[in-house]
């Protein structure tokens, strides 16, 4: 189907949009939009590279459809079916990266919000619920940017609102601004300020700079906790911390698959596929109905279910964040199954320690967390209850 | 990553992994190998519904695939990122004021050193600079977030079907078929 393909190019897409503040993109169909340089000529480049078709070929042979196209970065443009009306929230789909971005979006829309200008071209374009990140990201973008007092290719939703410089910083690049608009040229005009160097290596070195900085304050976005952090190192360290755990908790996971016994999946899949293809994002209505049997799922898919039902982003944040702590500290722990069996008393046994840490886990969140409403308490008695109903 | 890119991906990476596992024969293994089968099979699997707009996917593919890759995909993947001749750090060097405080120069080395270190963790990292890295390393996060939270729900989903159905000894499809209407409604 065109799900994989359309969110594989898109993916990139995503990413090279947020960095390069093209204009409008519907995220649902393009691969190879001609506004982004980046990805497009990626994707050519891609296209031409026969070992990774063949590749490609090979793991999609199980599908025998049209991944290999996809692989090469065509997406036929009907992807729009299947992205329903729900899965365009980009709330209800949503984890704490994407909910801090939302927030910083409104932040940065307010006036007065860290004498940021406000960029009234993005907040218009703003409207679409789609391009809320990516207007978060533009926001941003247009705020790095606001360094450049002159450019020589303005672009104009960004440099033509431009009224203040956002701080006292001597540097000055006007590359991600130039570079993106202008695939073929290979240089970025760069003006430099009154008592700078005014050699081409100086400037070509405060051009990189501003971009790795750029690339940082996304970055900052992403992994979580790292907002209250400033300076590169101290960044690069939460980078990597959030790497290694992420990574870890993909062996986790996979070794916690390793035990199902037998591991079949000739029933799992279609009736998963009905299910992902059917449902519309988790609504904050329906994630939550106590079940009289035994208990669905480990409280691990806590993480998950609050990330879609706490409205406010900063606890979320603050909760997924402990969450991925409280996760990898096990992650350590259960590494020592030796047996292949998948005995009851082993999930339980798994289910009672992710339950007793996440119990910890949310007392700690309770207590700590600055803006604790109402939902966070209903969530702890939901859990002391004791039974969810996860959606998938 | 979230909104209409965020399923979409969670669905194909899915899709995939389901298949692969599907198609290896876990039945003679032992528990490392299951593991290792698992964990590659999710690799492969992310790496393919992402795409070409990265880097990090076909470094992964060539990492993880068993048939030795081809030895030009280094260059294509050097061609692919556009990277840029990294600058001579020598030439900036000079070219930089000659006033630089000590404080500065440790700082610069421990950015490097952190940098160095993000290369070794992000597939296909060492062929880029650090600029290029960077976003990279964004891609590969976000990627890896939506792999972790599927690998999630089907390890419990699975679990809990196996526990049930050794409970109980229903028929695991209609279990399992029970089991995710309830969750869908």
């Amino acid at each position: 189907m065109d799900g994989s393909r359309a969110g594989g190019g898109s993916g990139g897409d995503y990413i090279s949009s947020l960095l390069n503040s093209s204009p409008m993109l519907d995220f649902g169909v393009l691969g190879g939009a001609p506004a982004l340089d980046g990805a497009g000529d990626c994707l050519d480049r891609f296209c031409g590279d026969p070992g990774f078709a063949e590749r490609a070929a090979r793991l999609s042979s199980f599908n025998g459809q049209r991944f290999a196209s996809g692989l090469l970065g065509m997406p036929p443009p009907a992807p729009g079916a299947e992205f329903g009306g729900g899965s365009r929230e980009a709330s209800s789909v949503s984890d704490p990266g994407s909910a801090m971005k939302d927030a910083n979006a409104k932040k940065r829309k307010a006036p007065a919000a860290k004498g940021k200008a406000k960029d009234p071209s993005v907040s218009t374009s703003g409207q679409a619920g789609e391009q809320s990140e990516s207007d978060a990201k533009r926001c941003k973008a247009g705020d790095a940017e606001k360094k450049v007092t002159t450019a020589v290719k303005p672009k104009a939703e960004q440099t033509g609102s431009d009224s203040s410089v956002e701080d006292g910083e001597q540097k000055k690049g006007k590359g991600k601004n130039g570079k993106p608009v202008e695939p073929p040229k290979d240089y970025v005009h760069v003006r430099a300020r009154r008592g700078q160097a005014t050699d081409s290596h100086s400037l070509a070195e405060r051009v990189r700079r501003e971009r790795i900085s750029q690339r940082m304050k996304f970055l900052q976005d992403l992994v979580p906790g790292c907002n209250k952090v400033i300076g590169k190192a101290l960044m690069l360290d939460e980078i990597i911390n959030y790497v290694q755990s992420l990574q870890r908790q993909v062996e986790f996971l996979s070794m916690k698959l390793a035990t199902v016994n037998p591991l079949d999946f000739s029933n799992l899949p279609t009736l998963l596929h009905k299910d992902m293809f059917q449902a519309c994002g988790p609504s904050a209505s329906s994630v939550f109905s106590l079940e009289s049997s035994s208990s669905a799922f480990p409280f691990s898919d806590q993480g998950d279910v609050f990330q879609s039902f706490v409205p406010n982003s900063m606890e979320s944040q603050c909760t997924l964040n402990q969450l991925d702590l409280a996760l990898s500290q096990t992650t350590n722990a259960q590494y020592g199954f030796q047996d292949g069996t998948a005995s009851t008393n082993l999930q339980q046994q798994v289910r009672n320690y992710w339950e007793d840490d996440l119990q910890s886990v949310f007392h700690v969140d309770n207590g700590q967390s600055h803006d604790n409403g109402a939902s966070a308490e209903s969530f702890h008695g939901d859990l002391q209850a004791g039974q969810m109903k996860m959606e998938f | 990553m979230r909104g209409p890119t965020a399923k979409a991906f969670k669905q194909g990476f899915l899709r995939s992994f389901l298949l692969s596992l599907k198609s290896c024969r876990t039945g003679d293994m032992s528990l490392q190998e299951r593991k290792r089968a698992v964990r590659s099979s999710a690799d492969a699997a992310m790496a393919t519904a992402r795409g070409g707009g990265a880097i990090w996917p076909r470094a992964l593919l060539a990492s993880s695939s068993s048939s030795p890759s081809s030895s030009s995909w280094p260059g294509l993947l050097l061609n692919a990122a556009k990277v840029k001749t990294t600058r001579c750090k020598s030439t900036a060097r000079r070219c930089c004021r000659p006033k630089r405080s000590s404080s500065e120069m440790i700082a610069r080395r421990l950015v490097r050193k952190r940098t160095k270190i993000l290369r070794g963790m992000v597939p296909g990292g060492e062929l880029l600079d650090s600029v290029s890295l960077l976003r990279e390393a964004m891609d590969y996060v976000v990627h890896l977030r939506a792999q972790v939270a599927v690998l999630r729900r089907v390890s419990n989903a699975m679990h809990h079907m196996a526990a049930t159905s050794y409970l109980t000894g229903l028929d695991l499809s209609r279990l399992a078929q029970g089991l995710l209407h309830r969750v869908c409604n």
